[in-house]
């Protein structure tokens, strides 16, 4: 079968060859060598290919209008390609004059791939040989007249556009971490407790609203809604169930903490178990996206902001306007004074606890939303940028946390302006580092702690 | 630390292979001490054990390798079997990376029965875990589906149908300039794969006056893998105006695809390679359609499917099933070419079956064995259409399907890519 195509083919004259040529697909009993011939000023047309194939047969193929060629491979061996020089455009030359003739294999069953480049000879030559100024320019030139961002890309390519739109991007980080920072600031203002299993609260709630909505096919706002009151269901019962007792043993803050880093390893393994290692999403489709100006972000980060800031005006309200946002605060000025106050610390710090665990709960919502989708490990890549936006905020103070992490957003999403991608959140640290050795305290560290 | 634990745990297994194999010959009539390398020319069966995935995040591998190692050990004894004895099978399972303990335990099951081949595995990873327990036994592994090139020439005892990443990142980098893009952006996860590719892929662009903006190998523009949010990452790559982006990533494929949706991106400039060239019916219908990705490996033939499917009527994936196939048939051949059946003639003949010195074409068993007693060399083509093992015992060319992305976000296959193994 294959021995009859290639002897038809052989037969065939080159123009009708070539004609066939232009569809060569390969197939199980046909193989095919392709390519083009193209460079700086486009493909050229009308360069003519000697194929010879290993029985020393010759057949002659032209390029088309986009400057690629085919031909048919009736059997297996080595083939040799030889360009005409003579046929190139005028002023045209191959770049790399060695590779022509190119003696190579093909096989039936499959296409190979083989282009022609043009170019000046030297074309990778001439940044050795800085000397030769006369070629050097003029492939400058070659390459500005294609390239309109210049040759250095990554310094090149730091718009005003780009700045803006990291820097929306960097906001909108920030507000939402600044969700999950607050209650893991108000349980260290009011337990002094540094919670490690609070990422996992995160997690949690994306999660939860990936089963109501993806796998039960709710609307999406009940199913926030019942995820963050579920979310923050898990903090009464975790008070109730672990921390209370522990308090009431006297177990020490250390201790705790370990007990902290415990249930957050349990809690990462148990969402691998359930939802695999893979990235789920909340929404069956892509959101469509609003630009404003320079800055172009999907729908859901808007929303995002806004329920962000609406959450963190009601808070910071809460604990400055309300009675028992104030209990909150004296409890983590003095427990042992705000409970001879008449205040009940154990209701206080069940309620830190409850508010805590349901912001993160919403913070994990929204994250899966915006980046859309989650994985097991959404709250652990949280967690330490939680914690330096805390410590960058200040300890213990609800604003210093959204401060914080206001500036922990920024720079995780602008780092790579100017480093290595993959530094960006080593970057968020070390601003961390360098903002404590000026201020120990963190930036709001004195303005309105939480007690 | 680890040597000495491999070392240890090699010796152990050495131990008990020894005195399984030394109790088996007390039974049988005449052969005294062989150990697991030493010939059994008694007429004992050639024994291919198998180490594919049927369980763990590789599973949907296994049924179409499996049916692939049956399927030639159907047909290896209607013609007859190896040096007079039928050739035998004895089925393992490899888990996954993440769940290394499996592969371990089958290897020690495959070892005690004294396979002389071990088919598998399927991860690379996997094979990096157990590799120099099945090596320091002497037995041959085979893998049909490695592609790391960190296991090019790692022991005279293992070998691969599989081509390693350096043809695929080759086949990519002329798919890619091939289509006529100019500007090639690379986000590439920093990874041994990621960046192994992606080097091999640059190259091949730059040969071909690609402009690289984004991801080269000089920029320390790789991503860390399994991050949610890849906004900076878009955002910097976008800034360097690609007209096609090559994007090598597993899991992260998924969160980044729409990430790069909804900057603006025309996602189907898209190129992935095998670790992300999947399915994807969770994103939007046609996001992807016209994406592109390379998997290594020949389309199995319809005829060749036929024959699968006589083995396994369940199949619905035909991924590296030739290659498994192919696998045992080399296996087999260089065991009857060197006229004992053990791991030492089967690792001694290999390259010679499979062409590296040159012989008469051959492309089913039957036909094979008849030219081997004839007295010719042979050059076994098989159904994966790998060239002969080079000097590291990978296969010197192979080809490396393209696929294309439909509207329903689904890969169909459109053509193979020729590739030769560099060096």
């Amino acid at each position: 079968m294959a021995a009859t195509l290639g002897g038809l083919m052989l037969a065939m004259s080159p123009a009708a060859a070539a004609a066939a040529a232009e569809e060569c697909v390969a197939s199980p009993e046909l193989g095919c060598l392709s390519g083009s011939v193209r460079g700086g000023a486009g493909p050229a047309d009308g360069v003519v290919i000697l194929v010879e194939d290993p029985e020393g047969e010759t057949e002659t193929i032209t390029t088309g209008d986009d400057g690629s060629w085919s031909v048919e491979i009736p059997a297996n061996g080595s083939y040799t390609l030889t360009l005409d020089v003579g046929t190139l455009p005028e002023g045209e030359q191959l770049a790399d004059p060695d590779q022509n003739p190119r003696q190579l294999r093909a096989v039936v069953g499959a296409t190979r791939t083989v282009n022609f480049e043009l170019g000046e000879p030297e074309a990778e030559a001439p940044s050795a040989e800085s000397g030769e100024g006369g070629t050097d320019s003029l492939a400058g030139e070659d390459d500005g007249g294609d390239v309109i961002l210049g040759d250095d890309v990554s310094t090149s390519s730091i718009t005003p556009e780009r700045v803006a739109q990291q820097a929306a991007a960097g906001l909108r980080f920030g507000l939402v971490l600044a969700l999950a920072s607050v209650g893991l600031s108000l349980i260290y203002g009011t337990t002094g407790l540094s919670s490690f299993s609070h990422g996992e609260q995160v997690t949690l709630g994306a999660l939860l609203t990936y089963v109501f909505v993806s796998l039960m096919g709710w609307p999406l706002v009940p199913a926030i809604i019942l995820a963050v009151l579920i979310c923050a269901g898990t903090g009464w019962l975790q008070d109730v169930g672990i921390w209370r007792p522990l308090r009431r043993r006297g177990v020490g803050l250390v201790q705790s903490m370990i007990v902290t880093i415990g249930l957050a390893l349990a809690l990462q393994y148990l969402f691998q178990l359930v939802f695999g290692g893979g990235t789920v999403s909340i929404l069956s489709y892509i959101p469509g996206t609003w630009t404003l100006g320079p800055v172009r972000l999907n729908i859901p980060s808007y929303y995002s902001m806004g329920i962000s800031i609406v959450v963190l005006l009601a808070v910071g309200w809460f604990l400055l306007r309300t009675r028992t946002g104030r209990a909150t605060r004296a409890v983590s000025d003095n427990p042992a004074l705000a409970a001879a106050s008449g205040i009940d610390v154990d209701r206080i710090i069940r309620l830190v606890w409850v508010m805590a665990t349901g912001l993160a709960g919403l913070a994990g919502v929204l994250l899966a939303l915006i980046f859309n989708g989650a994985n097991w490990t959404l709250g652990m890549q949280m967690l330490l940028l939680m914690f330096a936006a805390v410590t960058l905020g200040g300890l213990g103070t609800a604003f210093g946390a959204l401060v914080g992490s206001l500036v922990i957003g920024m720079v995780v999403e602008m780092a790579n302006l100017v480093i290595p991608t993959d530094l960006k959140y080593a970057a968020a640290l070390v601003i961390l580092i360098l903002v404590l050795m000026v201020r120990p305290q963190g930036i709001l560290g004195r303005a309105e702690r939480i007690g | 630390m680890k040597r000495t634990t491999h070392a240890a745990r090699a010796a152990a297994l050495a131990g008990a292979v020894a005195l399984v194999l030394t109790a088996c010959s007390g039974d049988a009539d005449e052969s005294s001490d062989d150990d697991a390398a030493g010939g059994e020319s008694d007429g004992s069966p050639l024994v291919i054990g198998s180490l594919l995935p049927v369980t763990g995040s590789l599973a949907f591998l296994g049924p179409p390798e499996i049916a692939g190692v049956d399927l030639a050990i159907e047909e290896i004894n209607e013609a007859g079997g190896v040096n007079g004895g039928d050739i035998e099978v004895v089925h393992g399972d490899s888990g996954d990376a993440e769940n290394l303990a499996v592969a371990i335990q089958t290897v020690d099951d495959l070892l005690s029965q004294s396979v002389h081949v071990i088919v598998g595995a399927a991860s690379s990873s996997v094979t990096f875990g157990v590799i120099d327990t099945v090596t320091e036994a002497e037995t041959v592994m085979f893998s049909p589906a490695n592609t790391s090139p960190g296991l090019s020439g790692y022991s005279d005892f293992y070998f691969r149908t599989a081509p390693p990443d350096s043809v695929q990142g080759n086949a990519l980098g002329n798919l890619v300039a091939g289509d006529g893009h100019e500007r090639v952006g690379i986000l590439v996860f920093n990874d041994d794969y990621g960046t192994g590719l992606r080097n091999v892929v640059e190259e091949t662009l730059v040969a071909e006056g690609v402009e690289v903006t984004y991801g080269g190998a000089a920029d320390n523009e790789e991503f860390a893998p399994k991050q949610n949010n890849y906004e900076a990452e878009v955002q910097a790559v976008m800034a360097t105006d690609p007209d096609a982006i090559v994007l090598i990533a597993f899991e992260e494929t998924a969160v980044i695809v729409p990430q790069l949706f909804q900057a603006g991106y025309d996602t189907s400039n898209l190129y992935f390679t095998d670790g992300n060239t999947a399915n994807y019916p969770d994103l939007d219908g046609g996001v992807l359609e016209g994406a592109k990705g390379t998997i290594p490996g020949a389309f199995p033939s319809d005829e060749f499917q036929e024959r699968l499917l006589g083995v396994d009527p369940d199949l619905t994936e035909y991924s590296y099933s030739a290659e498994s196939y192919d696998a045992v048939i080399l296996s087999a051949l260089a065991a009857q070419l060197g006229g004992t059946n053990d791991a030492a003639t089967v690792q001694a003949n290999l390259p010679a079956v499979s062409g590296a010195e040159g012989g008469t074409e051959c492309t089913s068993y039957a036909e094979c064995v008849e030219l081997i007693d004839g007295g010719e060399d042979i050059m076994y083509v098989g159904q994966s259409g790998v060239g002969p093992f080079n000097e590291d015992n990978d296969p010197s060319s192979a080809f490396i399907g393209i696929y294309e992305y439909d509207a329903e976000n689904a890969i169909t296959w459109t053509e193979a890519i020729f590739g030769e193994v560099a060096g």
